[in-house]
């Protein structure tokens, strides 16, 4: 081998000619007009979410401005505020506020079961216990919804696992008494908001673990070392370290709990009361009342909360964790 | 004779920011060229811009003689080895350097060929099979320069190709580069922030600084006769002295330099010459670098191995042939 | 890398992460035993008798075969699109720094961050309002729209891990545009691609929450169990779609997962 046969030939031309046909054309085109390019690739995803969805939203948006004719029940198209005035209706505010507590509620749990398991995947799980804490969080997290719940009622019925794991132990008096309790009781835990409470926490977990362990990865191991070395206790390590720097990761988890339980409403329907979500309302309003006004105005009120919560939690430097 | 690369007032601005400005430029055909500059420069920005991944905001960049304006980097005989060599993770060695010749059409087999004696060209027969993460820092290096040369490209980009190596292999590929270019006979044009690799390597130099070319000239050109401030202190270690000072010896009010080994030091506070005191001694190894104070004004002075050294705090006196200081331009 | 030095974790937390992960596993273990129960009527526990019978009786019900035909099909366009859609935004947001990038992030993660039902309703009043009838594609339409993330983030992180200088390098040696994008963008993108396709087939094949305002009188898999949740008919066939669902969601989670896991070691390898 010898360096001549690289060496360029006498008929090397320095600029190659265009190769002719569309497909060159087009790929020069694009080199020279980049932008062009960009636009191209952006406007079939831009179309589809703007006029697809955020144009549903903005439909949605606007009929909560229609009222309802009580009589005819047919949608009056005029621009009001009545129907946001329905909002107010003490029956109304008590569905927000239930829904808001359970959301909070839910959250908080979650936050709490969650910690030690993002801590000990993001610190401790290595090599293969890693990609097993992974896979235990993300098999639960993807598995169907639907029959993540009905598990849950296959364990709540009175007939189910629970009832009999509690007789097992002599310990059905205190789920008696639980079910005795006032708003947080009822007949068996399938119809009480303990269940609703219970399937809740159940369901988003996965959701909570994940930001949180995402976070805490970021942690550098040498920066609890270093609270250790300056003689903190593990206690004051944890309150004064680790718990701060995880918290952007608690609160974009808490994006997920907080928003999913406040628009869901197949779970208070299957585990729960009578006593209505505003998932629960949204979708009663908008189906056999037919008051499509109503409904969107109870959207709405996710939507104006989940603002509020996006807001503090960029603030708090929390999408980074997401 | 034609150019292999010449640059009209040849702009590139980022919104407000003058990458290049105005450039003058010619690369004679064969020459192995060296772009220097700190970072921000614009010498990469000037690579790029021969390559074709930019595009210039005013001005002609011709190939030789070839108007390059609207031709895309596919159209441009003219091939890139990248700073992190850009080898295609999810091909083979082999493949990576047949790619050239793939996008052209060329059958499988007669790639398979060409590849495995351009890679015998870079001293890595037999490495065809591996994939780029089983190799080292040098032999992607190798590869990368390999995959360029497939396709006997006029001219050759390398952007700052030895930046990731270490020091051994960085003087070793050095070598081998030149030694490869000089037999290749083909047009070399070489992105660095190292002065010493621009100096050692290129035929000539063009240092760069904000959009602009300082200085274009030989490597001896650049090193004894720099053209401004910014040369003289970019390239080596120069003493650059100020107009009162040069007056005093060169007769002229212009800015001067002067390399730090044509200083010599004489251990006798009272005699002839420029008074300075020893800040500090560097030992260097085949010589020891000083750091003087001359009345305020900071000098260094470099002392052969063996001679005798003046310790810390001593005052002494600087002597120098009139004909070792350089004057710089007018109002450089 | 931090591995070495640290030491096993305290006792108490182990057993708190070990619970949490049970808590999560064991309702769905529980599923594939009721799947063989002999009892009919009630969630009885500990289950009277083993069957297989419930096996045969679910493959003779029509209904649950139309549902599943229809939630794969419809999994099945949702996921297409939904990798065209989200493959051109990462691309497009990947590529180059321009104006807006953040927003367009924003309105592709806003389908998942808002509620299910408020994109459930959105839908609803804008066909009624459009006068579009149900179909398939009504589904299709709601459910590509929250897809598009899941290939959106896969890909993103997949370019954001693969060296810019690839296409530059590739268009350097002679490949056009379109020749860069089948021999150097498509092989080094591909496994993402397919792993969000993966999640993006898995969550359009369970979801229910928008499914029920877009499918009129449609029965997918999530919306006949619904039905079956609310009225129960046949309860032991309800136990055993229930595990035939978390089978058929398992598998491409599965795979999607083995697809990303060395992603790190081939992307990085350009370096």
């Amino acid at each position: 081998m010898t360096a001549a046969t690289i060496t360029s030939p006498p008929a090397n031309p320095a600029i190659l000619p265009a190769r002719g046909g569309i497909l060159s054309s087009l790929s020069d085109l694009f080199w020279r007009r980049p932008k062009f390019l960009l636009l191209l690739m952006l406007l079939p995803p831009l179309l589809w979410l703007g006029i697809v969805y955020l144009g549903a939203l903005l439909a949605l948006l606007l009929q909560s401005f229609f009222s309802i004719d009580e009589f005819s029940g047919m949608i009056n198209r005029e621009f009001t505020l009545k129907t946001y005035s329905e909002l107010l209706l003490p029956s109304n505010i008590d569905i927000i506020l239930r829904t808001v507590t359970m959301a909070a509620l839910v959250t908080v749990a979650s936050a709490v079961i969650a910690f030690p398991i993002a801590y000990y995947a993001a610190r401790y799980a290595r090599g293969k216990w890693k990609a097993l804490f992974y896979l235990g969080v993300m098999l639960p997290l993807w598995s169907s919804y639907l029959v993540k719940v009905y598990a849950w009622k296959l364990i709540l019925a009175k007939e189910g696992i629970l009832g009999w794991l509690l007789e097992k132990l002599h310990l059905t008096w205190l789920l008696d008494a639980w079910l005795s309790l006032p708003i947080v009781g009822g007949n068996s835990l399938s119809v009480s908001f303990t269940g609703t409470f219970i399937v809740f926490v159940y369901v988003w977990l996965p959701f909570m673990i994940l930001p949180i362990q995402a976070a805490l990865e970021r942690v550098p191991v040498s920066l609890t070392e270093a609270s250790g070395d300056l003689g903190a206790s593990p206690g004051q390590t944890f309150r004064h370290v680790v718990f701060p720097l995880a918290l952007p990761g608690i609160v974009a988890g808490s994006i997920f709990t907080f928003s999913l339980t406040l628009g869901d409403y197949i779970i208070p329907q299957i585990i729960g009361t009578s006593r209505l979500f505003i998932g629960q309302a949204v979708y009663a309003h908008q189906g056999t009342a037919g008051n499509i006004p109503l409904a969107a105005a109870f959207t709405v009120v996710p939507i104006v909360i989940m603002g509020f919560y996006l807001w503090a939690a960029k603030r708090m430097g929390a999408f980074d964790a997401l | 004779m034609t150019p292999a690369v010449s640059f009209t007032k040849v702009s590139r601005h980022f919104g407000t920011v003058r990458a290049v400005d105005a450039v003058d430029l010619e690369i004679q055909p064969g020459e192995f060229f060296a772009m220097l500059g700190p970072s921000g420069s614009g010498k990469t920005t000037c690579l790029r811009l021969i390559a074709g991944f930019e595009q210039p905001t005013a001005g002609h960049i011709r190939i030789f003689g070839e108007e390059a304006q609207g031709v895309p980097p596919y159209r441009r005989n003219v091939n890139t080895v990248f700073q992190d060599y850009a080898l295609f993770p999810h091909l083979n060695v082999l493949d990576n350097v047949a790619y050239g010749l793939m996008v052209r059409g060329i059958g499988r087999a007669e790639r398979h060929k060409a590849a495995e004696e351009a890679l015998a060209l870079v001293r890595l027969p037999g490495f065809g099979a591996r994939k780029p993460s089983q190799l080292s820092g040098g032999q992607r290096q190798r590869v990368a320069l390999a995959r360029a040369l497939i396709n006997r490209p006029k001219v050759l980009l390398l952007d700052e190709p030895l930046g990731a190596l270490d020091l051994k292999l960085r003087e070793s590929m050095q070598e081998e580069l030149k030694i490869l270019q000089t037999s290749l006979g083909i047009t070399f044009v070489f992105v660095t922030h190292d002065q010493g690799e621009a100096l050692s390597m290129a035929d000539r130099v063009a240092v760069f600084n904000e959009g602009r070319i300082m200085q274009v000239g030989t490597p001896q050109d650049i090193y004894q006769k720099p053209r401004s401030r910014f040369v003289a202190d970019f390239v080596g270690s120069s003493n650059v002295l100020p107009p009162d000072f040069v007056q005093r010896y060169a007769g002229q009010r212009r800015w001067g330099s002067l390399r730090p080994e044509s200083i010599r030091v004489a251990r006798q506070a009272a005699g002839e010459g420029v008074q300075a005191r020893v800040v500090a001694l560097n030992y260097l190894g085949s010589a020891t670098r000083l750091s003087l104070d001359a009345g305020g004004l900071r000098l260094h002075a470099t002392v052969p191995a063996g001679a005798a050294l003046p310790e810390p705090g001593e005052h002494v006196a600087l002597t120098f042939n009139r004909e070792q200081l350089h004057l710089m331009e007018e109002g450089a | 890398m931090r591995s070495d030095r640290s030491t096993s974790a305290p006792l108490a937390l182990k057993l708190a992460a070990a619970a949490g992960l049970l808590f999560l596993h064991l309702p769905i273990l529980l599923i594939f035993v009721y799947a063989f129960t002999t009892e009919e009527k009630t969630y009885q526990w500990p289950p009277p008798g083993f069957t297989l019978r419930w096996l045969a009786v679910t493959w003779n019900r029509p209904d649950v075969w139309q549902a599943l035909s229809l939630s794969v099909k419809v999994a099945a366009l949702s996921t297409v699109i939904a990798i065209v859609l989200g493959t051109l935004c990462a691309a497009a947001v990947s590529r180059t720094r321009f104006f807006g990038r953040e927003t367009i992030s924003l309105l592709v993660i806003l389908p998942i961050a808002l509620p299910g039902i408020i994109t459930g309703i959105a839908l609803r009043s804008a066909f009624s309002l459009m006068e579009i009838p149900f179909s398939t594609w009504t589904i299709v339409l709601g459910h590509a729209t929250f897809c598009v993330v899941v290939v959106y983030n896969n890909a993103v992180a997949r370019f954001r891990r693969t060296s810019g200088s690839l296409i530059e390098a590739s268009m350097d040696l002679g490949a056009d545009g379109f020749q860069t994008f089948r021999h150097v963008v498509l092989p080094n993108i591909g496994t993402a691609l397919l792993a969000g396709g993966m999640l993006a087939f898995a969550l359009s094949f369970d979801e229910v929450i928008v499914t029920t305002f877009t499918a009129g009188q449609q029965q997918t898999v999530p919306i006949w169990m619904l039905e079956e949740l609310v009225r129960p008919r046949q309860r032991p066939v309800t136990n055993v779609v229930a595990m035939i669902v978390v089978l058929v969601t398992a598998l491409p989670i599965l795979v999607s997962y083995y697809l990303t896991r060395d992603s790190d070691q081939i992307a990085g390898a350009g370096k």
